[in-house]
């Protein structure tokens, strides 16, 4: 028996809820009609009184209130397979048409009806990890600031380090801002505390298998002749691969290389460290040397005005001469105290860039190009100091490879969403942190390191109540193709080897339930619990037949940004025509040409897909693949003699939500003239 | 383990969310009608490109996806969530380990807990206020993106006429409400206020509070997200715009330190401009463009589209009937030239939220002389802005690092118990 509560919302939906209750009512089902069940109680115990299979629940956008539905479930320890349909967001609010609404939210309740017949009753095991292993790929600031944290909540963490010693580029800075010590003492502080990490230094990772909670990963150690091949079984990874300076031989005029006297600015900060003798009166700096370039690294590298300040106010106080060459000096926040006590202390500043280099015997002889008097200028000096670029190590596309994460052109691990899940990759348990993924001042790289580590006490030690059905593909089925294991967006899918071959298969911890492998697996072996390919065409095909307007229009929206974008359009009141029926995915990965066509045989006259902007999915591809699946569905259809006008996309966000209205009104004038 | 945040704005609302992915309980105290802080008037914010809503968070463990609007995060309807909006901190008591914490609420003449948000108040009212934010809007409205989903009367307005009562079918809606007093224990406190904006009213030169074509960077986010297609302020179309970079800001008069995000905020907006219009005039007058790390980008695109940038400050601005008038001294060309605008934005400063200091000096935190929070103090984390201007990233990460020195290994047994829980109530849940 299928339970359906339909929510009056205080007579905001106005329905003839008499005739729904005729028409749904029957052998399988039964309707139940409330006011504000989302403050009440009382339905909720019936429910459980009532003790159905399976619960539609009709009511206002589950995107307010599905964890308030679901608490009360709780609450009254109801535990069935439910649904939520939106008859407030997207119909109620945005219809004036009585007896066109009517139609449509009958359709809504039907169409889940016969979708919710075909869910079975799923038990998602949660699979606990005993591993309280964490491996650090990089021992420099971050990585070894991520061990010290974790350290205290019980995991024992391996360090691996490419090289023979520990600390990275901080260890060579005499002052890091702004602790105000020197980068070796930073790093002792740490090293001091680290009782239970492992620290294997001249080693490598060459290769990863597993999912989050049970990664294996065979590393490889180096010592003179010696390998060694160490198995490390872990929980979670975090690269903190970190950044290295630019040796900018190729800017020919700079003359690096040539001649002693031209340095970069770390070899400069090396040098103070070790306490050397900075031989010559005049020193030159120049900013951003590769950075903000187009021809070499067009992104800024963030904290050379900050170092390259910590040195000339340090040779300044030393007595030396200091003029500094920028482009625009970035110190922010507080950090502009050493712009300014740069200033009071009598460096100089030039605005502009060194244009020429001459090699004399004992002089270097600079022409700056000064931009802000515009002319030419011409210095004796006796040192050229450069603030050469930071960039990513060469070694990080080929971790890339072997983690299976995205590095994006310079060679920076990719964020899984650069605002809000900046440490994070596109696998689950893999994180970035440092200046693995974009160059940091050390300030940052310990913060990003206590966020690592909070992130995975969350990751490992919570109940993983995902709820949604993890996709399965059902090896009989497959032929190995893989189709599912290239355009996984999150890398969920392996390719095993059986006895019939190559299979794909499903690491279900990592798998977010997008369904891309489910729209496109070509014979219908991966499938989603919920959102399976018969579910799917059964819900559309009800929901198309049971209205019989002139016009209709089948309408695929992401369960994220397109929702909350349709439901702002009813929370502000706008409205559009009825003839809209709306049909929720998880993403849009999970439309496929069958989806679209399946709509259009069932009497859509239109299909029209609602999404995430670009860089915006929040299962990272969807909009990119639903961009596809709409070009070779309109090529199709002007190739079968229709308007390919019929099927369209739309990219939008929550406050963007009228030009979501403007759009729909305008799809409905073309489907009225296609049609 | 129970833990009181105060401030509900983006760092707030992601701490509330780790801690509530662990399972520890929470109470947010926040002094608005609506939980969002600035991330509700900022409309988009970077560093995604395109552009994406500003009032976007990290989504909790129950929900799929990786991030959520705040209206749909899933923090409402929740037993171990206590949300006090409109509301003050009164007093502050250590109790051994733990706070005993007087809340002191404002009338919001809604009862959240009963408001069901189904709109019909709002139909009968009578009252029309021109809102910053909302636009037209009635006396008893509501932020659709902001939390709780409940309405609230704007009693300044209000002409108590009683028809909204009649409506409510939830008597929700008491127009006799009064300022209540709360109590809560707790074990631990965040805080994260926020910042705000400095608004350079005393200062001649920069004529602001003058002329209504002078105003502030927050305030044309409010104008571009209310305006829509294109701008327009005072019924006058807006087509040549300045913004002055570094106001009170990098100013030893001032603020010293520089508030680091204004230019990745007029980099916005300008590029927000053009792309709406693209035959808008935007001129930037600036110090250095710190379009530091990966925000470059920001800066090539803004000039790619045409955005003029001056190296200079205005010596003078002066309010004209219909424009601004600017004495623009360019640093570059070493003249001083007088220019005409349609409108001037000021990169003013940021500044702590003024109502934290007395917070802060409850629980004698050492500040600094902006009023910033210098450390933290044993059962007390900071959030967000409050210690250090940052961008969005800046701030979630600084919530991370607040919740990991929250929690403790001994809390864990208890949500190992409760997973078991978990599973069986929510294995069957689909969406549709």
């Amino acid at each position: 028996m299928i339970g359906i509560i339909i929510c009056r919302c205080n007579d905001a939906i106005s329905i003839d809820f008499e005739r729904i209750i005729k028409e749904i009512k029957g052998a399988d089902a039964d309707v139940i009609v409330d006011n504000a069940i989302c403050i009440k109680d009382d339905v909720w115990k019936i429910l459980k009184e009532r003790n159905y299979d399976k619960l539609i629940i009709a009511a206002c956008s589950p995107q307010f209130h599905e964890i308030t539905f679901l608490n009360k479930m709780r609450k009254h320890d109801i535990s069935i397979p439910y649904t939520i349909v939106n008859i407030r967001e997207h119909a109620a609010f945005v219809h004036d048409d009585h007896e066109k609404l009517y139609k449509k939210v009958k359709a809504q309740i039907k169409a889940a009806v016969e979708k919710i017949k075909l869910v079975k009753n799923v038990e998602h095991k949660h699979k606990s990890s005993s591993v309280r292993n964490i491996l650090i790929i990089g021992g420099g600031i971050s990585g070894l600031k991520a061990a010290e944290l974790l350290e205290k909540h019980g995991f024992k963490c391996y360090i691996i380090e490419k090289s023979n010693k520990i600390g990275g580029i901080v260890k060579d800075l005499p002052y890091v801002y702004p602790y105000n010590i020197s980068g070796r003492e930073l790093i002792e502080n740490i090293l001091k505390n680290l009782k239970n990490t492992e620290i294997i230094t001249n080693a490598e990772i060459i290769n990863l298998s597993g999912g989050f909670g049970n990664y294996d990963a065979t590393v490889i150690k180096r010592e003179g002749n010696l390998i060694e091949i160490i198995g490390i079984k872990a929980s979670a990874i975090v690269i903190s691969t970190g950044i290295e300076e630019w040796k900018p031989y190729d800017i020919a005029y700079l003359k690096y290389g040539r001649d002693s006297r031209i340095i970069t600015q770390l070899e400069l900060s090396e040098k103070i460290k070790n306490g050397e003798e900075i031989n010559g009166e005049r020193i030159l700096m120049q900013l951003c040397v590769g950075s903000r370039d187009e021809k070499f690294f067009s992104y800024c590298s963030k904290i050379c005005c900050i170092y390259t300040l910590e040195n000339a106010i340090r040779l300044k106080e030393k007595g030396k001469d200091v003029i500094i060459c920028y482009m625009d000096i970035r110190t922010t926040w507080k950090a502009e105290e050493l712009f300014n006590k740069a200033r009071e202390l009598g460096v100089k500043f030039i605005r502009g860039k060194v244009s020429n280099v001459d090699i004399l015997e004992d002089k270097l002889r600079i022409t700056v190009e000064n931009t802000l008097e515009n002319k030419i200028e011409e210095f004796d000096i006796d040192m050229l100091v450069l603030a050469s670029a930071l960039k990513a190590p060469d070694d990080n596309r080929i971790l890339s490879q072997i983690l299976n994460v995205e590095v994006d052109e310079y060679g920076f691990f990719k964020k899984l969403y650069p605002k809000l899940r900046c440490i994070e990759t596109r696998r689950r348990g893999i994180y970035v942190i440092g200046g693995a993924s974009e160059p940091k001042g050390v300030e940052e790289c310990i913060l990003e390191a206590e966020a690592v580590a909070k992130k995975i006490i969350t990751e490992i030690f919570t109940p993983e109540y995902k709820p949604r059905a993890k996709s399965k593909i059902n090896i009989e089925r497959c032929i190995g193709c893989q189709i599912c294991y290239k355009i996984c967006p999150h890398k969920a899918i392996e390719m095993i080897l059986t006895e019939n071959g190559e299979k794909a298969y499903v690491i279900e911890e990592n798998c977010k339930s997008c369904g891309a492998c489910v729209a496109n697996c070509p014979t219908g072996a991966a499938q989603l619990e919920g959102y399976t390919t018969e579910e799917m065409l059964k819900y559309i095909d009800t929901l198309l037949n049971e209205v019989d307007f002139e016009k209709k229009i089948a309408v695929f929206v992401c369960y994220e940004c397109g929702y909350a974008a349709l439901d702002m359009i009813g929370l502000n009141g706008l409205k559009y025509p009825e003839e809209f029926l709306i049909i929720p995915v998880t993403c849009l990965a999970r439309v496929g040409a069958l989806e679209i066509f399946k709509a259009l045989s069932s009497g859509a006259n239109g299909v029209l897909l609602i999404g995430c902007l670009d860089n915006g999915c929040h299962y990272l591809r969807g909009n990119e693949y639903a961009s596809y699946i709409i070009e070779i569905c309109r090529d199709i259809l002007e190739a079968i003699g229709l308007d390919k006008r019929k099927v369209d996309l739309i990219k939008v966000v929550n406050a963007d939500y009228y030009k979501l209205h403007e759009k729909l009104l305008e799809f409905y004038k073309i489907i009225k003239e296609v049609s | 383990m129970r833990v009181l945040i105060i401030g509900g704005g983006i760092a707030g609302l992601n701490c509330l969310i780790e801690l509530i992915n662990i399972g520890y309980d929470v109470v947010l105290v926040d002094d608005k009608e609506f939980l969002g802080g600035n991330a509700l008037r900022l409309y988009k914010y970077f560093p995604s490109y395109p552009l994406d809503c500003s009032f976007c968070i990290q989504s909790c463990n129950e929900l799929s996806g990786i991030r959520k609007c705040i209206y749909r995060s899933g923090i409402i309807g929740r037993d171990n969530v206590k949300i006090y909006t409109l509301s003050e901190i009164k007093e502050i008591k250590s109790v051994g380990e733990r706070f005993l914490v007087k809340i002191l609420k404002k009338p919001r003449y809604v009862d959240e807990n009963k408001c069901i948000n189904c709109k019909r108040c709002e139909k009968v009212c009578e009252v029309i206020v021109e809102d910053k934010l909302i636009g037209k809007r009635k006396a008893i409205y509501i932020n659709n993106n902001g939390i709780p989903p409940s309405y609230v009367i704007d009693m300044k307005n209000c002409k108590r006429c009683g028809k909204c009562l009649e409506v409510c079918k939830t008597n929700a809606i008491n127009l006799e409400d009064r300022e209540r007093e709360f109590e809560e224990e707790v074990d631990r406190i965040i805080l994260a206020m926020g910042f705000e904006e400095y608004k350079p009213l005393d200062l001649k030169e920069y004529g602001y509070g003058k002329s209504p074509f002078i105003i502030t960077q927050t305030e044309l986010a409010e104008y571009i997200s209310r305006m829509r297609n294109r701008l327009e302020i005072n019924g006058k179309r807006i087509s040549k715009i300045l913004m002055v970079q570094c106001v009170c800001s990098r100013d030893s008069r001032y603020f010293k330190y520089c508030s680091k995000i204004c230019c990745m905020y007029a980099l916005k907006h300008a590029i927000l401009l053009k792309e709406m219009d693209e035959n808008i005039d935007i001129y930037i007058a600036f110090m250095d463009i710190r379009s530091y790390g990966f925000y470059e980008f920001w800066y090539s695109k803004a000039r790619e589209l045409g955005i003029k940038f001056i190296r200079g400050r205005p010596g003078e601005i002066q309010p004209l009937i219909d424009g601004v008038k600017v004495f623009l001294e360019n640093t570059l060309e070493q003249k001083v030239e007088e220019m005409n605008f349609d409108l001037v934005v000021l990169s003013s400063a940021l500044i702590p939220n003024k109502k934290s200091k007395r917070i802060l000096e409850i629980l004698g935190l050492e500040i600094d002389e902006y009023g910033f929070i210098k450390d933290k103090k044993h059962g007390i984390e900071i959030a967000g802005t409050i210690k250090k201007i940052g961008d969005i990233p800046e701030t979630v990460l600084s919530a991370l690092s607040a919740t990991y020195y929250i929690i403790e290994p001994k809390d864990f047994k208890d949500i190992e118990e409760r997973k078991k829980e978990y599973i069986t109530v929510m294995s069957g849940m689909l969406s549709c």
